[in-house]
């Protein structure tokens, strides 16, 4: 009775003992994962993850049959057709040729593979231009599979939580009953108490093939996962911390692929506003230099975009004049005739006479003849010609507004001419420290089509209140208009230490902070905020947030974003 | 977290900033004792020197301090573009880690050394002998 009676008093103690260790061994704390933990494992199966600067390799082992996924470490890119081999070390020095399969993973089965225990493995891989040595261990539970599948994470919490306030409420049962009906009967409830727990304890040991050294949050991932049938079905999924668990087949649906971060120096840039403008070199209008009534050409007007040639006529003017100007022009026409006649008579009779009059007077009679019949010409000339308009430049006709027999004033614009592949960006910039800064530039249309640009200049003069800058295209450019909005970057002459990544690489979170993905481990993103300033059409530079060789995601960014 | 005995979390801690203090490339820039390539594994630094058909792993702490290897047991396994080889280390006294075995030197040779101290389980390490990545003090400075 005495024994029975200590243990009945200490039974509640040992079990309010026992059950937040098994409760709290998982509250979320992290391990030091982050330290290089070579190998990872999870509820789904015994994890291999091995990494060197050039490759990373992930295998999962089931039923006595391991499947890896081998991918160059800085770019994520599979492996494919490699040779890979894992040999055991310690123990028995087992051998291991994979094969290829069909979805670009590895596998190969044996039996050593069923069996528990901690291998300490070597897997060398050989493809076109990787070569690699990677060593680490293979760690195999002693659990039968299915074992703790089927329950998930949630379970265990429930379990924890009913199970502690169980044990809260026997124990005031316990005590209640003890101060009333003595010993005896508070013997029996401890013993049920026991025995309610002892049947259910199970879900609070469960925790037997977690990892201790992946993140703990990983658990309800892979838990859920156990009860899938296959590993490809596995799904991508949001852990609470933000980070995302993609399995390996995911990721190579989805293409994701990174770029390892290098810090650098890179120039400061700075974002300006500007528009595509005609290079006056290559660029001209047809103005008329007197009022008239347009005629077309032989062909007709140019049409808008047609190629015309430098001097191509593109429309004729007939001047326009008053009656009254016709008028004089026409009596200054008919008294130049006769004037013209007279003179032309003068000059044969002088010339009959030649030797007995001063060979002067013939000659002055002579020349007036000559001078009558140039200014008749002219005057009929001015009467009746039309004027050419011809194209300035060589080039595509950009603008056209004539229509046949309108009548147009003098310096009316009637065309333009613009060569479509010599064109420049004119930007402003609104901070006056850039002046003599520039020390590159690039730039992009607003769709999104990159430009190369090189400095020509800039004014020393400000244009409300902003510094007009101008820059040359580089070939190859795309289709231009003149007048079409484009995003200048600059470069200054100032550098800053930065990490260059695409710009697709930066999202936006759902609280709209600027961030990146970074690869942490094979199978895990996470996302860092970052401070960013765009480097050109395509980069930017993240000046705070990431580390030093951090595995930025270039392609899939905005994938992994959408995973809830 | 209460339940977490302090200590433990405290060594923890220690343990996860050692880990980030000495990264390959800042290994690389320092001198090794026998101008070999060091590699830090857990609480040890390893420094691999590569002769022709010998390999010679030396066991430090950090702080350069020699770690006896008496009744240590390991292997290393290189790898070169002619084959895969395997070379059984056996302690050479105080705490050198010697074996031979056939090999060649290639310029991306890469080795694997797996290394059991008396009473502790295996530490592993990797190395690229002929090739030291060829970062300078500077960047180091500014990445930490």
């Amino acid at each position: 009775m005495t024994t029975l009676k200590k243990m009945a008093r200490h039974l509640p103690w040992i079990l309010v003992l026992l059950m937040p260790r098994c409760v709290l061994a998982h509250g979320g704390e992290d391990h030091g994962d982050e330290a290089r933990a070579p190998v990872s494992l999870s509820a789904s199966g015994p994890q291999l993850e091995l990494k060197s600067p050039e490759v990373e390799l992930l295998g999962m082992v089931r039923d006595g049959r391991l499947t890896v996924y081998a991918d160059r470490y800085a770019t994520n890119e599979p492996i494919l057709n490699a040779k890979i081999e894992l040999e055991s070390t310690n123990g028995n020095g087992h051998k291991l040729q994979l094969r290829p399969a069909q979805d670009g993973s590895y596998a190969a089965a044996a039996d050593w593979l069923q069996q528990p225990g901690t291998y300490e493995v070597v897997v060398s891989v050989e493809a076109a231009g990787v070569e690699d040595l990677l060593i680490g261990s293979l760690q195999i539970p002693g659990l039968k599979p299915g074992e703790a599948s089927g329950r998930t994470w949630l379970d265990y919490g429930k379990w924890a939580a009913g199970g502690m306030t169980g044990v809260i409420a026997l124990l005031a049962l316990f005590k209640f009953i003890r101060r009333r009906k003595g010993a005896a009967a508070s013997l029996a409830l401890p013993v049920l108490a026991a025995v309610l727990l002892g049947g259910h304890s199970h879900p609070g040991f469960a925790h037997g093939d977690e990892d201790h050294g992946a993140p703990p949050t990983a658990a309800p991932a892979a838990t859920a996962v156990n009860v899938m049938p296959a590993a490809a079905q596995r799904a991508p999924v949001r852990l609470p911390d933000g980070s995302v668990v993609m399995p390996k087949p995911a990721q190579r649906l989805l293409g994701i692929r990174t770029v390892l971060g290098e810090p650098r120096d890179i120039a400061r840039t700075v974002t300006l506003n500007g528009q595509i403008s005609a290079d006056p070199n290559f660029s001209g209008r047809v103005q008329s230099s007197q009022a008239g009534r347009i005629a077309a050409p032989a062909g007709g007007f140019p049409s808008l975009g047609m190629k015309v040639a430098k001097g191509q006529i593109l429309a004729w003017i007939e001047p326009a004049a008053s009656s009254i100007d016709t008028g004089n022009q026409q009596a200054q026409l008919a008294e130049l005739s006769s004037r013209l006649g007279l003179a032309e008579k003068r000059a044969q009779r002088l010339e009959q006479l030649a030797g007995s009059l001063p060979q002067k007077e013939i000659d002055a009679a002579r020349a007036e003849a000559v001078s009558l019949k140039a200014r008749k010409a002219a005057v009929a000339a001015s009467l009746f010609q039309r004027e050419a308009l011809r194209a300035p430049v060589a080039g595509a006709v950009s603008q056209s507004s004539v229509v046949a027999g309108q009548v147009v004033d003098a310096r009316e614009i009637l065309f333009e001419v613009i060569d479509p592949s010599r064109l420049r960006v004119e930007a402003v910039a609104y901070d006056t420290a850039l002046s003599g800064q520039v020390a590159g530039a690039s730039g992009v249309t607003t769709g999104n089509q990159p430009l190369r640009l090189a400095f020509i200049g800039q004014s020393y003069q400000l244009r409300e209140q902003a510094l007009p800058m101008q820059f040359g295209i580089q070939a190859p450019a795309p289709a231009l208009s003149v007048g079409q909005p484009v995003q200048v970057f600059v470069q200054t002459r100032q550098t800053l230490r930065g990490i260059a990544v695409p710009q697709a690489s930066v999202t936006k979170n759902s609280s709209g902070e600027t961030m990146v993905w970074v690869h942490a481990a094979a199978e895990r993103f996470v996302p860092k905020k970052v401070n960013v300033q765009p480097l050109d059409a395509q980069s930017v530079a993240v000046l705070e947030g990431l580390h030093d060789g951090d595995r930025v995601v270039t392609q899939g960014a905005a994938l992994l974003t959408q995973i809830r | 977290m209460k339940y977490l005995n302090p200590s433990v979390l405290t060594l923890a801690l220690l343990f996860s900033q050692g880990a980030l203090a000495h990264s390959d490339e800042y290994l690389d820039t320092q001198t090794a004792p026998h101008g070999g390539q060091l590699r830090m594994v857990q609480q040890y630094h390893f420094e691999l020197v590569v002769k022709a058909s010998e390999v010679s792993v030396y066991v430090t702490d950090h702080s350069g301090k020699k770690q006896d290897t008496q009744g240590a047991t390991g292997t290393a396994t290189l790898l070169s573009g002619t084959g895969k080889a395997s070379v059984k280390l056996t302690p050479a006294g105080d705490n050198q880690m010697k074996g031979s075995g056939q090999f060649k030197l290639a310029p991306d040779m890469k080795v694997v050394v797996s290394i059991a101290l008396a009473g502790q389980p295996a530490l592993q390490a990797r190395f690229t002998p002929m090739q030291k990545a060829s970062a300078t003090p500077d960047d180091h400075d500014m990445s930490h």
